[in-house]
């Protein structure tokens, strides 16, 4: 009798179960990594009961993080650099964020040698976590830290050509060591949120910062004519009844487009962006990841821009100076600014560069990793040659004749109601022939770009070059 | 030794796993003899320490006393097993001890009281599965009362239907005097008895080809799209679509016709559109699979939490009471496969998967040996029943497929459960015994032959 019935029925049920078993396989192996780390996880500190946290290095070899004892011989968790590193390292005691976070289930586990790991469990001491070390220089970060002064706001270096983190600050912060002693009052400090990173989770409108994107665009529509593009600026702009003003009552002149961009001219920027194919905007701010998870660890807080064919003249208008409801954070602004350095290339973000297990051996390391290709080379090297032009002779002309050279841009967004207060901004890269670092800074109600945010980065440039 | 308990755990179930699909190189029973007895000693290594780990971290001495009470449960099992019924799978009586054992540790862990009643529930299915095979040959003209099974079956589904009470939004608990059970789980047994018996009626049979009347096909559908019917209108899932693809199996094997089988899956697929669209749980839970992290205060909850319980263990698990297993709503039932593999690692859970298997295939080898179609019809309908089952449940934990709300068969908590599995495993035993007993002379004549043309 033959049963080929029987055997299909087999075949169905060992191709269910090798499969299920598979994928069981698979994500226990490879998915779960990601699943663990996740910071709904309250798993984590079933972990902390059998792993020593593991160690947090900085670039030059300082600890960031480390398990200590405390005068009652408790275990805590020690922040040598305290507020100066608070956001981007983060912390783990209520809850983790930052690089704490990213990195939890890296500085949970233990991948000391078996035999060791071995002979401790069956004794019952812990088993010491893995180190992580990242790419992140306290030099740059004090002085990041210093140049914000007072002001609200957050501070970005990256290196240009691998998207790595060099610093990263945001004010105002806390005390990392003691957050979880003072809670309550951190947490509930609603007026100055010191536990948002604003550096990637500030959500700014990006002023004249966003002339980029509007300046990209029009020479991705003209690549061969856009320099014979001129306008006259009479400190104004007017269309469909909506008028926009340059800023500080400026009245620019006769300027071709390298001018309107390097001054900042609004009218001038205002009537490109009427002539722009909106719905081609609207895909360019897409490739620029607006909208878009963007490409890193930290928790951060997706950008915003809404155009479409049938936005009015208003919001065209506003929107192609950086005003309107476009809103950006600092990390998004520094991740375009380097893809502009990086010949359109841009970088995944990276603070974290390798693991090692609690004695040193090496166990991965994290290369510079290719994200994505927002412009070609060519619209690219435009780009910095426009750029450039804003630190010789434009709002950026306190880079003019230093030992290094610097291409970027400024920005005073205005928010609330109150005309004329403004963020200020500046984001740029440093020796645009051979690009080094990235440097993007925001200033909560700092005035105009010129006046506070360009002589931050100033500072963070000097620092980086030794010129101080 | 407790430090490095975990791994001496997994070594055993690894090792246990092995003997499973190891065994098949030997033919004779005699040679297997030594494969079942090492299984059982690495089984009773497993239960022991896994009791001696929870006493030592806890300090509950009680614990040991149920360890010892089980472990003569398990023995009488298996030792009655051998003697009364020498002819059963031995294979298939030691896994199913074997997944006890897991599912008992795994309980006790979790909660004293359930593990206590999981004992008490389990002496009841030994009761059973002793009984079982005794009577199965003595009832044997119950194939032609099958419509008596299905009006006893509807009776119960409507009853469900208009008195059940609600858990999880969906209705399928039923008390009478005072006991809840879930109706469907004794229904499937009824379901697969009417379906065989429908499907081998002598009376509907063409003489000459053997082919099935249609009238008959056709009664025998309609009274399959009611039952999954009634489980759709009380929102239980899981149990219909288990419903839905036993039938289709069943179908399947008895008209042997792969046309059932193409539109048996295109008639799942389409009612599973339908019930995306028609069911806002339907698409909550599908949505929970494909990213249960999106709600994880809501819908995505259960599964979020198993998977973190599964990753955070990873291979080797966080050790007995080294982890959160209590995070996990329903976790003693549905989701004890994420308690495991959290805190006894994933090896022993894809153990617990391959364990499953080989109940599977061990079931579906012995409907092959069968030569009645009733019976044999009968045993595929247990065998897809059960690895169906098995399939829902750890494939929902996992997130290979949506959850369905389901119970691992032998290992989950819960008194219908272990007694309907306890049952189905029995009947499948029986029919073995039954296959083998009475064709003993037979069987043993085509061996004295190919004995002799090996010799030749």
């Amino acid at each position: 009798m033959r049963k080929h019935e029987m055997w299909t029925i087999v075949y169905i049920f060992l191709a269910l179960f090798l499969s299920m078993g598979a994928y069981f396989v698979y994500s226990v192996q490879f998915s779960a990594r990601e699943v663990v780390n996740d910071s709904h996880n309250t798993r984590k500190k079933d972990l902390e009961k059998q792993v020593i946290r593991g160690t947090i290095y900085a670039a030059d070899g300082s600890v960031l993080a480390m398990e200590a004892l405390d005068d009652d011989g408790q275990e805590v968790r020690n922040y040598p650099y305290g507020e100066i590193f608070a956001h981007v390292v983060g912390f783990s005691t209520m809850g983790s964020t930052g690089i704490e976070g990213a990195a939890d289930v890296d500085l949970l586990t233990s991948n000391a040698p078996v035999s060791e790991k071995l002979q401790k469990e069956m004794v019952g001491i812990r088993n010491t976590g893995d180190n992580i070390y990242t790419s992140l220089r306290p030099d740059l970060q004090k002085v990041c830290y210093a140049s914000l002064g007072d002001y609200k706001g957050a501070a970005i270096v990256m290196e240009a050509k691998t998207g790595r983190i060099l610093a990263m600050v945001s004010k105002p912060d806390f005390d990392p060591n003691t957050v979880a002693e003072n809670w309550d009052k951190i947490s509930a400090d609603e007026e100055n949120s010191p536990l948002v990173n604003r550096a990637t989770q500030g959500l700014y409108p990006p002023g004249s910062t966003f002339k980029i994107m509007t300046l990209y665009e029009y020479i991705k529509e003209h690549p061969d004519d856009h320099d014979k593009y001129t306008y006259d600026c009479t400190g104004r702009i007017t269309a469909d009844g909506e008028t926009i003003e340059c800023f500080h009552g400026s009245v620019h002149g006769h300027e071709d487009l390298m001018d309107s961009f390097a001054d900042s001219c609004n009218s001038s920027f205002t009537n490109i962006g009427l002539s722009l194919d909106i719905p081609d905007l609207s895909d360019t701010a897409d490739r620029f990841l607006f909208g878009r998870v963007l490409p890193t660890d930290l928790k951060y807080s997706r950008s915003k821009f809404s155009l479409s064919s049938i936005s009015d003249t208003k919001t065209i208008m506003q929107t192609s100076i950086g005003q309107g409801s476009t809103l950006v954070t600092p990390l998004h602004m520094a991740l375009i600014t380097e893809a502009i350095a990086n010949g359109g290339m841009m970088m995944r973000a990276q603070e974290i560069v390798k693991k090692t297990n609690y004695a040193g051996s090496l166990l991965k390391e994290y290369k510079p990793e290719e994200y994505k290709r927002i412009m070609t080379e060519q619209e690219a090297e435009e780009m910095t040659r426009y750029m450039k032009q804003v630190c010789i002779t434009g709002t950026g002309k306190k880079f003019a004749g230093l030992s290094y050279s610097v291409a970027g841009k400024t920005g005073s967004a205005e928010f609330g109601k109150i005309k004329g207060q403004s963020h200020s901004w500046f984001t740029g890269f440093s020796n645009p022939d051979d690009p080094d670092i990235v440097v993007t800074v925001i200033m909560e109600n700092g005035g105009s770009g010129s006046e506070n945010a360009v002589p931050a980065a100033k500072r963070i440039f000097d620092a980086f070059y030794g010129t101080m | 030794m407790v430090g490095l308990s975990r791994y001496f755990i997994a070594v055993f179930v690894i090792f246990y796993t092995f003997q499973c699909f190891a065994v098949f190189s030997y033919r004779d029973d005699e040679d297997r003899g030594i494969f079942y007895i090492f299984q059982n000693v690495l089984m009773i290594l497993t239960h022991v320490l896994g009791f001696y780990v929870l006493y030592s971290r806890t300090g509950n001495r009680s614990l040991m006393v149920l360890c010892l009470l089980e472990e003569v449960l398990l023995f009488i099992l298996l030792i009655l097993y051998g003697l009364l019924y020498p002819a059963a799978s031995r294979l298939i009586t030691n896994n199913v001890c074997m997944l006890l054992s897991i599912g008992f540790i795994m309980l006790a862990r979790l909660s004293e009281e359930r593990a206590l009643r999981q004992f008490i529930i389990a002496v009841f299915g030994v009761v059973l599965a002793l009984a079982v095979p005794y009577f199965i040959s003595r009832i044997r003209y119950i194939r032609y009362y099958y419509w008596g099974a299905i009006i006893a079956g509807l009776v119960v589904l409507l009853a469900m239907l208009t008195k059940g009470a609600v858990t999880n939004g969906s209705r399928i608990t039923l008390s009478i005097a005072g006991v809840a059970f879930l109706p469907s789980e004794f229904v499937r047994l009824l379901y697969i008895f009417f379906i065989a018996g429908m499907l081998t009626d002598e009376e509907r049979r063409d003489p000459v080809t053997g082919r099935i009347e249609h009238q008959q096909l056709i009664s025998c559908t309609v009274m399959c799209a009611v039952y999954v019917g009634i489980l759709a209108l009380c929102k239980d899932l899981g149990s219909a679509l288990i419903f839905f693809v036993v039938y289709v199996f069943m179908l399947y094997t008895a008209t042997r016709a792969p046309a059932v089988m193409i539109a048996g899956f295109g008639g799942m697929f389409l009612s599973s559109v339908a019930g995306y669209k028609l069911f806002a749980h339907v698409r909550n839970r599908v949505r929970a699979w494909r990213d249960p992290f999106s709600d994880i205060e809501g819908a995505g909850y259960q599964v979020a939490q198993s998977l973190f319980a599964i990753g955070t263990g990873s291979w080797f698990g966080l050790g007995l009471m080294g982890g959160s297993p209590g995070s996990i709503p329903e976790v003693a039932k549905d989701f004890i496969f994420a308690a495991i593999s959290e805190e006894m690692g994933a090896l022993t859970a894809l153990c617990i998967i391959l364990i499953s298997l080989s109940n599977f295939l061990m079931f579906m080898n012995i409907s092959m040996s069968i030569r009645d179609i009733y019976l044999r019809l009968m045993a595929v309908g247990l065998a897809v029943n059960y690895g169906f089952q098995v399939i829902l449940t750890i494939g929902g934990v996992t997130k290979f497929i949506p959850l369905t709300g389901i119970t691992l068969p032998f290992v989950s908590y819960g008194g219908s459960s272990v007694i309907v599995t306890f049952i189905c495993f029995s009947l499948i035993q029986g029919l073995y015994v039954l296959e083998r007993t009475e064709d003993r002379g037979f069987s043993d004549d085509m061996d004295m032959r190919r004995r002799s043309h090996e010799k030749a």
